[in-house]
């Protein structure tokens, strides 16, 4: 069975769809057969993001209406062999998005062999984000170390364990912390939550810790997920993530200001 | 050592036993008329319908809605029982059927009151002269029952819901709720209908239901446990709501709002592992965090209402 993780937040802009294009693209490349599929109707982002844009010619809202078939619909990455893209249409509204469509596109997909969808959510909590978390199996709740982005994230786990099909059927949905846009020396400051208090708040497995970093918006413009640039602190960090996704135990990297750290990094820049 | 101080002089002088008010709920069997074909096949109906329900469940007969003045009480027993019904006490009914109910061994009970009316105001004289009647284990000790624990004051706020009864001619008996209430000043408003009916869900024992909560309640989310207890083994979230009938319990940081007693009970009370609450209140009576923020915030505490004011205290 293919293991269908939503990617959600709840608030806006704290890096959902980074986060789904880099553990999708992550999973592809440790060799499992994944699909990314974008969720946010009428606003879609991940395909710039994958940077294949230019190549989506029929979109989710288009399988699930029964205008195109799945194999036309999914975009092969450039980058790995393993992964593939259902974009959202840009011309819709969410609320093309039917249960019963997603429920059947989500099946396919397994049938066609995927062993892990990763469903990139919209913001909010409304229809869109509700469809995207519904069948999930993990949800991997992405946060900034701020007290609105928490308090979404909370609200959003919320919604996970009530409303989503496992909840309905007295199950639960596992639940993995993404803390985004970390920065150390701003928490030492005591100008930003520490992962310790994120955690404590939300009572939830910590999945990775995202430095703040500019290699991120670097990578999101030009269609290169983060997780691609090895070098890059944020890169290692959602590598970190993934191994942590598929079982492994690794420490958790960047917690702190570190002038080795700091000045390794300098050097890997120059060189 | 031989008690020539006699032990605390309300206590009956026995020692080899102890005699203590208690609260149970009871089916009260309603008789609208009796004939003994029809009361059986009325009954076995019933009992096919909840048989668990009715083995070896106490009841209590009562004549009050009888329109005859006398009816085969005997018959009516020996039926009962042989459904599996215990019949215990007799309410209402003529003289000469109170006289054949004691000759029975049938215990007598008070009759109820009018509808609507408060039980408490009901704790004149006529109660106790028809619990000493009693030839039973049923008869109370005064004293012990003014030492009645909070079992009955947990007791009155049924949720009005619960009061759809499954079983028509079920209800509870207000057996010793007129005794124990001479101590309880808050009132039973005709609550007894809903002891009996969360009797009949879960049988005998079961007059509090609390409800369990073992993962985070979040931002967003409200959980209410009615007719008992609330307890989150887990932290509460900021923006998240609890509320319960008695009292609420937190084995974890307590942040969003918590209201115990919201029927009005002021001996809830509130405890929590870490008190971080955006607002607290007990029967109507609160505190915003504002007010929270002291000592204890941050800290194990409790709160509890006394003379209208809730206070917080630690634990």
């Amino acid at each position: 069975m293919a293991k269908i993780i939503v990617v959600t937040s709840g608030k806006g802009g704290v890096g959902k769809t980074t986060t789904s294009a880099a553990i999708s693209s992550g999973l592809a490349l440790r060799g499992h057969k994944t699909a990314v599929i974008d969720f946010d109707i009428g606003l879609r982002n991940l395909d710039i993001v994958m940077d294949c844009e230019r190549r989506v010619v029929y979109d989710f809202v288009n399988v699930i209406n029964g205008e195109a078939n799945l194999r036309q619909a999914l975009i092969k990455d450039k980058r790995c062999e393993n992964l593939y893209i259902l974009p959202a249409s840009q011309t819709r509204d969410k609320d093309a998005l039917s249960q019963e469509g997603v429920e059947r596109v989500l099946k396919e997909l397994d049938e066609e062999g995927f062993e892990f969808i990763i469903c990139d959510s919209p913001a909010g909590i409304e229809h869109g984000a509700f469809m995207a978390l519904y069948f999930a199996d993990m949800a991997i709740v992405v946060a900034n170390p701020e007290v609105s982005s928490v308090r979404d994230s909370d609200r959003i786990l919320g919604i996970l364990q009530s409303k989503s099909r496992r909840a309905e059927n007295g199950g639960q949905v596992e639940e993995r912390l993404l803390l985004t846009r970390y920065n150390p020396a701003r928490v030492a400051k005591g100008e930003m939550l520490g992962v310790e208090d994120v955690e404590e708040i939300l009572a939830t497995k910590l999945l990775g810790v995202i430095p703040e970093s500019e290699s991120v918006l670097k990578a999101s413009n030009q269609g290169v997920p983060v997780i691609h640039d090895a070098d890059s602190n944020a890169g290692q960090a959602y590598g970190d993530a993934v191994s942590r996704l598929l079982g492994e135990e690794v420490d958790h990297r960047f917690l702190s200001v570190e002038q080795k750290g700091l000045l390794q990094r300098l050097f890997r820049r120059s060189a | 050592m031989d008690s020539t101080q006699a032990s605390a002089a309300s206590v009956a002088p026995s020692s080899s036993f102890r005699l203590k008010g208690g609260l149970f709920p009871m089916t009260l069997l309603e008789l609208k008329h009796f004939d003994a074909a029809d009361f059986e096949a009325d009954l076995q109906n019933k009992v096919s319908e909840a048989p668990a329900f009715f083995q070896q469940a106490p009841v209590v007969i009562s004549a009050e809605q009888l329109q005859t003045e006398s009816f085969d009480l005997d018959s009516c027993l020996s039926l009962c029982r042989q459904y599996g019904l215990i019949p215990v006490a007799l309410r209402g009914g003529s003289e000469s059927l109170q006289a054949l109910a004691r000759e029975l061994n049938l215990a007598q009970m008070a009759e109820s009151r009018q509808r609507g009316s408060r039980v408490a105001t009901n704790s004149g004289g006529e109660e106790p002269s028809a619990m000493q009647q009693e030839p039973s284990a049923l008869q109370q000790e005064p004293s012990a029952l003014q030492q009645e624990p909070s079992a009955p004051t947990d007791e009155p706020p049924v949720p009005e819901q619960q009061q759809l009864l499954p079983l028509d001619e079920s209800e509870a008996s207000q057996l010793e709720v007129d005794a124990a209430d001479r101590e309880a000043n808050e009132c039973v408003d005709q609550s007894n209908d809903g002891v009996g009916s969360t009797a009949i869900e879960t049988p005998p024992p079961a007059p509090m239901q609390s409800k369990i909560i073992t993962t985070p309640v979040r931002s967003g989310q409200q959980v209410y446990a009615a007719g008992g207890d609330l307890i989150v083994m887990s932290s509460v979230s900021a923006g998240a709501e609890i509320l319960a009938d008695g009292n609420i319990h937190v084995y974890g940081a307590l942040r969003g709002r918590a209201l115990a007693g919201v029927r009005g009970d002021s001996k809830a009370r509130i405890f929590c592992q870490s008190l971080e609450a955006e607002l607290i209140s007990i029967a109507g009576s609160f505190k915003l965090d504002e007010d929270l923020r002291g000592e204890l915030w941050k800290k194990p505490a409790q709160a509890s209402l006394s003379d209208e004011a809730l206070n917080i205290t630690g634990l």
